[in-house]
This record gives structure tokens, C-alpha cells and sequence, in this order.
């Protein structure tokens, strides 16, 4: 099997670590509107060296990564994981993946946090396999309270047509 | 005399077991077909910029400054087949071009980007003549017979 190409360098791993960080701070940048030059301004330095930066990917410091991200309001974290892809053969995972989970797992800041929305993502399946079961059997009039109030309810959606949960902890089945 | 035939063979450059999508540069004696040569040739910093729009168009990170294709509404669709990935040295622009294909039977969605020609230029318009041949080169039963015989079982 072959190695992905980050395995034959650690400046190769490094560029495309920092590529995936670079084209967070372009996607921000579009975000705002923003341009190198008001970049390099905000930096206090030239539009070059900015240039330089955000096209060669392996010659940024992680000063100048903490610089980047808090000029356009943002923060950087490190984030060591093991993907079971021991031989690297499938290269970093894209720091956009672990940004999107974190954003879906609605932003937690601490661990209770992380606590928190696992516990309610686990009612969320919890009350979504009481859904598949009543549809299976019978159909009649039933009204459920969910046990974490109406904050998780909100993310049910309707399975089919005759068959709805809504926001506000109300689950109904239509005969 | 009888004409040399071209003979072509897919080179892979990521693992072709990835569940949604991977890479292989077109290989043959035909000297039309040059991406891998001219992504040999490429210097260090100008081949990583290169390999990561590949990291990223294989795990489906949409980046148009390392990788694009182009929809139907574009040339009247004619090229949406069509990919293209991109390095950059100093003020020169480095592309690689290619076609999008499902070689696999056994799973239609898996998609597979076959690299052919490439592209030096200092404009960023897409030059159509590489992509031309990216669709020539995709219709040439040849070469889908390569690329078939490179995904026997799968």
C-alpha cells in the first residue's frame, strides 16, 4: 500500500496541515470582504509579505498562525487524534472535518458542554427509535413529554407523511 | 507499416480502496498525455500545493484556489466531466487537467479523477484546448479499457 505523500516529509506534513488553516483564513476573509492589502494593514505588515504567507503554506510560524486567526476574530487550537490510519496512508484529516463537528455539536466551549450535547443527542436517538417503534404498531393518539424539555424536540423531523414530531417536546401520531 | 498504437495504463496516486474517490495519472506513449511527467517536474513547494487540491477534492473540500471542475451551465456542459487542479510558483500558474469517471461496478458513486495533460499560464482563464483533450481522451475506448481493466471485480 502505498504512503500518502504528507508521510515522506514533515515539511510536507507541515504544508498541508497549514493549507487547510490558510484556506480557513481565505474563507473568513471572503466572509468579511476582506482584502490582503486591509490584511496586511491589520498585521502591520506589507502586502507581500501577506502574499507569502497565504501561498507558501510551509513557511509559516504558529506565531504568525495565532496572529492570522485573531486579526479576523477567530482562535486556533491544536488537536492531536489517532484515525486508526497508523501507515498514514490516507493523509491529515481536513481541518474544515473536525471545525464542522465541533460547530454541529453546537459550539461546546468546555467538557460539560461536550457532556451536555451528548446526552442530549443520545434522548434525540432515544426518543427517535420510540418514534420507529410506535410506527411499526399502532396507530393512535399519544403525547410524550421529552425528559431534556423542548430544546432538543426542535431537531425531529417528520419520518413520513403520517407520521410527525414537533418542536415542543409534542410527539403525535395521525391515525 | 503498420501504426504504433498508443498503449495506456492508470498510475495511481491515491489508494484506489478510498470509498469515495480517487486519483490516477493517464500513462502512455502517446506524448499528449504528460501529467505525470510534468508533475514530476514540478519543485517542492509548487508539488505539495498540487497534492493537497487532490487531498482535498478526494475528502469533497470544495476549494477553488487548489481545485475546480465546471457545471452545466458553463460551455454548454461540455466539459463537466472536466477537473482541473492547481499549484502556483512565484507569478507563474501550474495546471493539471483531467476527467471524472465511475469505474467501479460494484459502486457507481465512487468517482475517479484521471489526470492527462497540464497547463503552465499566467492568466487564470482555463485554456479550452486542455480541455478538449481531457474529453477526447475520456471518450478514446483505449482508454476505457485501461481504465476498466484497472477496476477488474470492483
Amino acid at each position: 500500500m502505498n504512503e500518502h505523500w504528507t508521510e515522506k516529509s514533515e515539511i510536507n506534513f507541515l504544508f498541508r496541515i497549514v493549507s487547510d488553516f490558510i484556506s480557513q483564513i481565505e474563507k473568513k476573509m471572503e466572509s468579511l470582504n476582506m482584502s490582503q492589502d486591509q490584511l496586511a494593514k491589520d498585521l502591520h505588515i506589507s502586502k507581500g509579505r501577506v502574499s507569502q504567507v497565504l501561498n507558501n503554506p510551509g513557511n509559516v510560524s504558529l506565531r504568525t498562525v495565532i496572529k492570522l486567526a485573531k486579526t479576523l476574530k477567530m482562535k486556533v487550537s491544536i488537536i492531536a487524534y489517532d484515525d486508526n490510519d497508523f501507515n498514514n496512508i490516507n493523509g491529515p484529516i481536513i481541518s474544515e472535518v473536525f471545525k464542522i463537528c465541533w460547530e454541529n455539536a453546537g459550539k461546546p466551549h468546555d467538557l460539560f458542554s461536550v457532556q451536555k450535547s451528548g446526552e442530549l443527542e443520545q434522548s434525540a436517538t432515544n426518543m427517535l427509535n420510540f418514534c420507529y417503534d410506535l410506527e411499526k404498531g399502532k396507530n393512535q393518539w399519544i403525547y410524550q413529554n421529552g425528559p431534556m424539555g423542548g430544546a432538543y424536540s426542535a431537531q425531529f423531523f417528520p419520518i413520513n407523511n403520517d407520521f410527525k414530531a414537533f418542536p415542543g417536546s409534542l410527539l403525535r401520531v395521525f391515525d | 507499416m503498420c501504426p504504433i498504437i498508443p498503449q495506456y495504463r492508470l498510475d495511481f496516486f491515491t489508494c484506489k480502496d478510498h470509498p469515495n474517490r480517487c486519483i490516477a495519472f493517464l500513462v502512455s506513449s502517446d506524448n499528449e498525455i504528460e501529467a505525470l511527467s510534468a508533475f514530476e517536474r514540478l519543485k517542492d513547494n509548487e508539488k505539495r500545493g498540487v497534492q493537497t487540491g487532490f487531498d482535498y477534492w478526494r475528502d469533497g473540500y470544495n476549494n477553488k484556489k487548489r481545485h475546480h471542475g465546471w457545471d452545466k451551465s458553463e460551455f454548454q456542459g461540455k466539459y463537466c466531466n472536466c477537473h482541473v487542479f492547481k499549484g502556483k510558483e512565484s507569478n507563474v500558474q501550474f495546471r493539471l487537467y483531467g476527467f471524472k469517471c465511475h469505474p467501479k461496478t460494484s459502486d457507481r458513486s465512487f468517482e475517479l479523477c484521471v489526470l492527462v495533460n497540464s497547463a503552465r499560464k499566467k492568466r487564470n482563464e482555463s485554456d479550452v484546448s486542455n480541455l478538449n483533450n481531457a474529453v477526447e481522451m475520456m471518450n478514446n475506448y483505449a482508454i476505457q479499457k485501461a481504465i476498466s481493466e484497472s477496476f477488474l471485480g470492483e
